[in-house]
């Protein structure tokens, strides 16, 4: 009888063992990597830059806000250049949120 | 690699694009996905490299898809074996089912004269299908859990299970 047959009760830790000892292995290849980056598409533009820019982006809506409270909160006529630099402020926090989070919506 | 070393580098290769980082991926993991494909392969160097490069190509290309709820080598092992069935696919190979079994033992039984013969891995892998094949190395030669062999090969863990238990018994008869 071959040694090396597999008996149909074997063990799963004998068998393990039995392929293990026959494994193939790979042989050392010091171009492969090189090659994969070299196939790799041409860079692509920075996350980092979109992420910067989006921080931009909510600091100056942050200051705009600032301005408004405080522009809304002092004691003076309101013109209608006011209400549409309100409105306009308030469309562009809407326009921003909904670019840095896809998924935001205000249901009116 | 530990994980946290592993997610360090997945961080720079997204946010920056940073290719030296990628490239001590692919380093790192070379010997898993190409020990896993040249099991698939039954020994094919070639094919073996080619599919280990497409995997890793795959894996650049989709890397922000990457959530890190599964550990990056799951992940590409799950590519590669896509990578290894498409080829199968492509090249319209056949799933080798009970009649080749069969012709295996067949051609065997012609060396039951040599006691000493000695089977080798490709010899014994030959005689089961894609999934089997897999389910095989992944399970006896890399040691991996039922969990994770299914989670890579996207299918239920019973029928992981169901593969390697018609494995065992088509490499029983194969003498």
């Amino acid at each position: 009888m071959n040694k090396n047959n597999i008996q149909p009760d074997i063990s799963d830790d004998e068998l393990r063992r039995m392929l293990q000892e026959k494994a193939i292995e790979p042989d050392d290849n010091p171009w492969f990597t090189p090659r994969v980056i070299n196939r790799l598409p041409a860079h692509r533009p920075m996350l980092w830059l979109g992420i910067a820019m989006h921080v931009l982006a909510v600091l100056i809506l942050v200051g705009c806000w600032v301005w408004l409270v405080n522009d809304v909160s002092s004691t003076h006529a309101y013109t209608v250049g006011d209400i549409l630099t309100y409105a306009a402020i308030i469309s562009v926090t809407g326009f921003t949120l909904k670019a840095i989070n896809p998924r935001f919506s205000l249901d009116l | 690699m530990n994980r946290l070393e592993e997610l360090a580098l997945i961080a720079r290769c997204v946010a920056f694009d940073n290719r030296d980082a990628f490239g001590q991926l692919v380093e790192t993991y070379r010997p898993m996905v190409m020990r896993f494909l040249l099991h698939l392969t039954l020994g094919d160097k070639l094919l073996a490299d080619d599919l280990a490069q497409e995997t890793f190509i795959k894996a650049y290309l989709n890397l922000r898809a990457f959530k890190g709820i599964a550990r990056f080598k799951t992940w590409l092992m799950r590519i590669a074996y896509n990578e290894f069935y498409s080829e199968c696919r492509r090249t319209r190979e056949v799933p080798l089912d009970d009649s080749t079994a069969i012709a295996a033992e067949q051609r065997a039984d012609n060396s039951a004269t040599s006691p000493d013969v000695t089977l080798t891995v490709e010899q014994l892998l030959e005689t089961l299908n894609e999934h089997e094949r897999a389910a095989v190395t992944l399970f006896y030669i890399q040691d991996l859990p039922v969990r994770k062999i299914a989670d890579i090969l996207n299918m239920p863990e019973g029928t992981v299970k169901s593969h390697l238990h018609r494995a065992k018994q088509k490499m029983a008869s194969t003498r």
